[in-house]
């Protein structure tokens, strides 16, 4: 509920749920959509959105004026988002990552993590570094598998750490990274 | 056989006389009631149900100031009553034909209790004369008419059925002797077999009423609907008598809110009122308004229509009563058709004659203008379909098409008058008020003062609010829409329209 209150003043707008035909009028309602996504996935740090359930978050919909964006809405704000190269559709397009934050930033701070720890030279799981109880207080705690193996790529890049896959397909509990 | 009707016979089969022979009247005076006397009599009787032979015969018959009795035996008695027959007529014997009497039936508005057959096509009963015996049958027709004639029914009724029990009445009897029981037994089932027997069913019955009540609605309607129009006609005058009244009055008085809403008012149920106007209105351009229209003609056309239909109407009527026609009414009648239209017809030119010059000017936009001018005074827009009703209606006849309509209002544009047909965006056709610089656009301004003050519009509210249809006013919203000045809401609700604080951010920040 605290990410509500990051709201914008349109969130309690009417019209906002309701896709403007005029084309400026449009294209200012999705502005002002893109940013309230993303500023409210970055508060509740969500990073997957599945599309079938988005008609049920608080985000889309507003109990207080009785007001929701329907389906089409969804689709359009998503597909701006894409544009705008803050979401990326995977699944199929059934579920998109939002990127409110880049992956070369999710990278960074794991790194530091592992430095601030000592953690470098040795392996953790996915497992470990999204649900463990060492990484609690850690921004990217609860961070989306998909998102994550975003930023090992990135650390890649930059041979900073390493992947290190147990079977031959990804394995979101059993793979690991190694920090150098 | 649906006028002839079973008796009790009882007292006359009790009475131990009236075998069925011989021309004496037998126990039928046991069946007569008080003020009854037989005036004539015949035997070897058959009856006729119009033109079929049936199976009464070798009856006997009696003729009574109310009735004809016919009876066979002690069994079969039944009777019909005079009332029921309009005339009678008289077929003489021919080498194979016994001489007939003919008796012709009134309209029968119920059907008849206890009745030989309950429904009947025909119109008329024979009652034949096996016999032969001319002069039998002459002494009948002569009492017959004589009957007739005196009608008895109307100045000394009497009930025919004193004692009128069931058909199944053998039941008093069975405590009687063998033999009375036994004859008795007779009759109790003669009556109800003939009845089913001639197809006599409860739904033929139930066709026969519905079918009867049917006709004496009708009748009724007919009758109530002529009312009406005369009813219409002295209300419509009354009317007119009374708008005069309250527009001479509210002029004394010199009130102008009052005599707006009077005016207001008469126009809304199209009246012109041109006392009001004159005073009130030098208007926008006064030497447009033309002083015919409405209240020359709604009462006149009124009484003429009626007048002349119910004229015409009885006219036909009083040609055609004779069927068939005689050969002077019918060449008649072809004469006289066209001349009296035609008198008709150049009556009402010559009653019409200022309307006839009036409607010289009939397709200049000047008279719609005219009228137009009025309703737009507060409401700005008005569709074309409502200014071609407001104004016909007003107008009461000499009424416009409505390309017409829309031919007048296409040329405000050109004939620079200060309207202008426009079209919206979905097809919808209005005109509206032309703004100084001729650009003609809605006053967007006064509407965002609505929507601010509002909260929001809907297309409803924005009809009631500004007067105007609700077609106009979604139209209006749309372009307001289009022009960035409105923002929609689609929700269950219906489709509202608020400010568009997307483009136009609002400057007090407090509803939020």
């Amino acid at each position: 509920m605290e990410a509500l209150e990051e709201a914008p003043w349109e969130y309690s707008f009417p019209p906002f749920f309701t896709l403007q035909p005029n084309e400026e009028t449009r294209r200012r309602q999705l502005a002002t959509w893109a940013d309230w996504v993303l500023a409210y996935t970055k508060r509740a740090n969500i990073n997957r959105l599945v599309v079938a359930d988005a008609p049920q978050m608080e985000l889309f919909s507003n109990r207080a004026i009785a007001r929701s964006l329907n389906a089409d809405g969804i689709r359009s704000v998503l597909d701006y988002l894409e544009q705008r190269g803050n979401l990326e559709w995977i699944d199929g397009g059934t579920s998109c990552l939002l990127i409110w934050q880049s992956p070369a930033r999710w990278a960074q701070l794991l790194y530091d993590w592992a430095v601030r720890t000592g953690n470098t030279d040795t392996v953790c799981t996915f497992y470990e570094l999204r649900e463990g109880e060492s990484t609690e207080s850690e921004p990217f705690h609860g961070i989306d598998a998909e998102m994550l193996r975003k930023a090992v790529a990135a650390l890649q890049r930059e041979h900073k750490a390493e992947l290190i896959q147990m079977n031959d397909a990804p394995n979101d509990l059993e793979d690991g990274i190694k920090f150098f | 056989m649906n006028r002839w009707q079973w008796i009790d016979g009882r007292r006359a089969a009790g009475s131990g006389s009236g075998s069925g022979s011989g021309s004496g009247s037998g126990g039928v005076h046991e069946i007569l009631v008080g003020g009854e006397a037989i005036n004539a009599s015949g035997s070897n009787i058959r009856l006729y149900d119009g033109g079929q032979q049936t199976s009464f015969e070798d009856g006997q018959v009696a003729l009574t100031p109310y009735r004809i009795i016919w009876w066979r035996g002690a069994e079969q008695w039944m009777h019909l009553e005079l009332r029921h027959v309009s005339h009678v007529s008289h077929t003489a014997a021919t080498f194979f034909g016994s001489p007939k009497l003919i008796l012709h039936f009134t309209q029968l508005e119920h059907p008849l209790p206890r009745a030989v057959a309950a429904t009947s096509s025909e119109a008329m009963t024979k009652i034949s004369f096996r016999n032969r015996d001319e002069n039998t049958v002459t002494a009948f027709h002569h009492g017959l008419l004589a009957v007739l004639a005196a009608q008895m029914w109307l100045t000394q009724p009497i009930d025919l059925n004193p004692s009128c029990p069931t058909p199944a009445g053998g039941a008093i009897h069975a405590a009687g002797n063998e033999s009375n029981s036994a004859s008795t037994g007779a009759v109790s089932q003669a009556a109800p077999v003939t009845l089913t027997g001639s197809g006599t069913g409860g739904i033929r019955r139930v066709v026969k009423q519905t079918e009867t009540s049917l006709a004496a609605a009708d009748s009724s309607l007919q009758e109530a609907f002529s009312g009406d129009l005369q009813g219409l006609q002295s209300k419509a005058s009354e009317l007119l008598a009374l708008a005069a009244k309250l527009s001479a009055r509210v002029q004394d008085e010199d009130n102008a809110a009052i005599s707006q809403q009077l005016e207001d008012y008469l126009l809304s149920i199209g009246i012109d009122n041109p006392v009001v106007r004159d005073k009130q209105r030098p208007a926008v351009c006064p030497r447009r308004f033309p002083d015919s229209l409405a209240n020359r003609f709604i009462p006149d056309d009124l009484t003429w229509k009626c007048g002349y239909r119910s004229f015409i109407d009885n006219w036909l009527k009083n040609c055609q009563r004779s069927c068939p026609p005689s050969w002077p009414r019918f060449a008649a009648f072809f004469f006289y058709t066209p001349v009296v239209t035609l008198i008709f017809v150049l009556w009402r030119a010559v009653a019409a004659w200022p309307a006839r010059v009036d409607s010289r000017s009939l397709f200049s936009p000047d008279h719609i203008l005219a009228r137009l001018t009025r309703y737009m005074q507060h409401n700005g827009v008005l569709a074309v379909t409502d200014l071609y009703c407001l104004y016909n209606r007003a107008r009461g006849t000499e009424l416009l098409s409505p390309n017409d309509v829309l031919h007048a209002c296409e040329q405000f544009e050109p004939m620079n008058l200060p309207y202008q047909l426009r079209v919206f965006s979905s097809g919808v056709k209005a005109v509206e008020a032309r703004a100084a610089n001729g650009a003609g656009q809605f006053d967007h301004t006064a509407m965002m003062d609505m929507v601010q003050a509002q909260g929001y519009l809907t297309a409803g509210r924005l009809a009631r609010l500004k007067s105007i249809s609700a077609v106009v006013a979604t139209e209006l919203l749309l372009v307001a829409e289009t022009a960035g000045w409105l923002a929609r809401d689609e929700s269950t609700e219906g489709l509202r329209f608020y400010p568009n604080y997307f483009l136009h951010p609002r400057t007090v920040a407090a509803s939020a």
